[in-house]
């Protein structure tokens, strides 16, 4: 099953044969979810959302051309999904401190609980961007997506999504700046 | 270099797509510059720290929830909904024109059905009804020619328009689905 393309697996769906489904979600569960995770900073509601996804993905499989990769279509509607619910919630943000990734590491545990530290930090300051400018550094730096593969997803022009990640860069830089001078960390100056 | 160039490279840098002379000419700024070699780090910082994000795994048991979830759904028939409606808007097509080339037939078909007797019930209905189109479309070619006259003069202008108005719609498609094909192609 492995050695099907996505698309030849979605003909299969299509023609009847729902086992095929389960090979996408095998391939695309990390992705679907990680994404979620990062809008939506809750396990178990990322649990469902994702789930969710999934079931939205199967019943609208027939919509699916493949005019794009089927990875961006997945994520498209991802966020298209996440987006709804937060509208629906009427929630912006949510606390970060219980979100915990399991990272595989041989560092040591100092240098692990260091790396841990700035990733939370990281996650901090990410879940406080705006979603024009969350989604598409989130997709370009987390997911390694491409600047076209975003402009798909989010539909929107190439410039206007180079321009999102730039700003969203500077905006990632600023608070970064100012977290770290309230800890009192600065670069040797 | 300037600070705006220095950072043009750390987006670069972001990229991952600094080449070798363009590192040496950052790293020689930012040995000058403490404003850019802070943000040069608070840059590298953020990268190094997106990287260290990227193993979040899916629950073990989110693939067997989808698919249990996605059993309990109908399964596709193998025909889609696009398949239908072209079925359908075919059939309309073809009874369309079938109708087209009736009323467009129907002297001589109704005079073919005079020649026979048994018709004759039905042509009570039918020769009235052809009656009130050879009327509509009377009335019809009156309309256009008096359109005609009014508009005649201003269709020096708007045949050529109309043949550019064309040629750039169809430069337009053929661009796109050309654009389109590349990128199926990637």
């Amino acid at each position: 099953m492995s050695n099907y393309t996505d698309y030849e697996l979605i003909q299969g769906v299509l023609a009847g044969n729902k086992d095929l489904f389960s090979e996408l979600v095998t391939r695309y569960k990390n992705l679907v979810y990680s994404v979620i995770l990062r809008m939506i900073n809750d396990r178990e509601e990322a649990d469902d959302l994702a789930q969710e996804v999934f079931i939205k993905l199967y019943k609208n499989l027939d919509k699916y051309y493949p005019d794009f990769k089927f990875s961006t279509w997945t994520i498209r509607i991802a966020t298209n999904h996440v987006i709804d619910y937060r509208r629906k919630k009427k929630q912006e943000t949510v606390p970060i401190e219980d979100v915990e990734f399991s990272l595989t590491s041989e560092d040591s545990p100092e240098s692990e609980y260091i790396k841990r530290e700035q990733s939370n930090e990281l996650k901090k300051i990410v879940s406080e961007l705006p979603d024009m400018y969350k989604i598409p550094i989130v997709l370009y730096h987390e997911q390694g997506l491409s600047y076209q593969e975003i402009s798909d997803i989010v539909n929107e022009p190439l410039s206007k999504v180079k321009n999102r990640i730039f700003r969203g860069r500077r905006m990632l830089k600023e608070s970064l700046l100012s977290l770290r001078h309230k800890e009192g960390i600065s670069y040797g100056l | 270099m300037d600070c705006e160039s220095a950072n043009s490279l750390m987006m670069k840098y972001m990229d991952g797509d600094l080449s070798e002379h363009e590192a040496a000419r950052l790293n020689h700024h930012i040995t000058e510059c403490a404003a850019c070699k802070e943000e040069f780090m608070l840059y590298d910082s953020i990268v190094k720290d997106f990287s260290a994000l990227t193993l979040v795994k899916a629950p073990d048991d989110l693939e067997s929830r989808v698919m249990s979830s996605i059993y309990a759904l109908p399964a596709y028939t193998g025909q889609t909904v696009s398949h239908i409606m072209y079925g359908f808007w075919g059939l309309i097509a073809v009874i369309m024109s079938l109708g087209a080339l009736l009323v467009m037939n129907r002297d001589y078909i109704l005079e073919q059905m005079a020649l026979n007797p048994s018709f004759a019930p039905i042509l009570i209905f039918l020769n009235p009804l052809a009656a009130s189109v050879k009327t509509l479309f009377a009335q019809t070619q009156m309309l256009v020619q008096q359109a005609g006259a009014v508009v005649e003069p201003g269709l020096n202008w708007v045949v050529p328009i109309a043949v550019c108005s064309l040629a750039v719609a169809q430069f337009i498609i053929y661009h796109n689905e050309k654009q389109r094909k590349e990128k199926v192609a990637e």
